[in-house]
């Protein structure tokens, strides 16, 4: 058998004369003419690559922080006298409407809130002589 | 210039072109005489070799640093190479033992081939060789790559690489027996 090692190692292919001359400037030719490959990023791939994390941040972000919030702003009004409160409220310029539509009413606040406008009512559709004859009948 | 000057300068855009150039020229024979043993012919090396600077230029964004920048470009040479023979093969429904005799004829006929009987017949036993296989022994052989470089470039185990040019050396020592 014919060993591989008794044959010497030598290159058997040529090239034409200043042919890697040549090469260099034809690969120069055409890469200078053609940009780098861009990443073209198609409108979902964005999304789904950028925009959608951003989303899922904001969306933790609400999520983590609002609550703390609330809860931070309730601790802290909880620490202060209602006497202040009551006091800087008055001194406010905040018009009862917007308090209104800031403040969560649940359904014990509503329910204390008609009982106390509908005696004030009552009270302001009673003409003076209906009052005095209730008080003259009562006492 | 060492490959991180290269690099830099390909990836500054005032230096690009230049720092290419650098690049092209520093690789392009090594790349070529690759190409050449793979495919034979002059004509399908040349074009072969440009394709494979234009994807390395196209993608050398892309190149992190993970290996060696030669190591990498082997890598896409070997690919391409393996991939033109392989499309060379379904583009005419050839059977490998075609592809390997069209091979042998360029060997025969080609002006820029020399060296005396026994190279030529080397030559000829390599094309009895899977592509893949003379990949290996190419690399192994003539460029004398160690195997944990060529495992890199070709994607595959150090053990299978070692196996694989051991059983070429015999069937190319067979084939020198026997033809």
């Amino acid at each position: 058998m014919k060993r591989l090692d008794e044959i010497p190692k030598k290159n058997v292919f040529e090239v034409p004369d200043g042919y890697f001359d040549q090469l260099a400037l034809k690969i120069q030719a055409k890469t200078e003419t053609i940009s780098p490959a861009k990443k073209t990023i198609s409108g979902w791939s964005f999304a789904l690559r950028y925009a959608l994390p951003v989303l899922l941040l904001v969306i933790g972000g609400i999520i983590v922080w609002k609550p703390k919030t609330v809860q931070d702003t309730e601790q802290l009004l909880a620490s202060i006298p209602t006497e202040h409160l009551i006091d800087y409220l008055h001194e406010s310029e905040i018009a009862e409407a917007e308090l209104l539509e800031v403040i969560n009413f649940d359904d014990r606040d509503v329910d204390s809130l008609n009982v106390h406008v509908h005696t004030q009512y009552a009270i302001d559709d009673l003409e003076m002589n209906e009052i005095k004859s209730v008080l003259e009948n009562e006492l | 210039m060492e490959d991180h000057e290269l690099l830099e300068k390909i990836r500054n855009p005032d230096s690009r072109n230049y720092g290419f150039n650098m690049l092209v020229r520093t690789y392009q024979q090594r790349v070529y005489w690759l190409v050449r043993k793979m495919v034979i012919d002059h004509d399908d090396a040349d074009d072969l070799t440009q394709e494979i600077f234009i994807k390395v230029h196209r993608s050398i964004d892309s190149f992190r640093g993970d290996s060696q920048l030669f190591t990498w470009i082997y890598r896409i040479a070997t690919n391409e190479c393996l991939s033109y023979l392989s499309k060379k093969k379904k583009r005419f429904f050839l059977p490998i033992e075609d592809v390997g005799q069209q091979l042998v004829s360029k060997l025969d006929a080609s002006p820029h081939i020399t060296g005396d009987d026994i190279q030529k017949k080397l030559q000829k036993a390599l094309l009895t060789l899977p592509d893949k296989q003379r990949l290996v022994f190419n690399l192994k052989y003539f460029e004398e790559m160690p195997y944990e470089e060529m495992a890199e470039v070709t994607h595959t185990s150090v053990g299978a690489l070692k196996a694989s040019f051991h059983h070429a050396v015999k069937k190319i020592e067979e084939f020198l027996s026997n033809d």
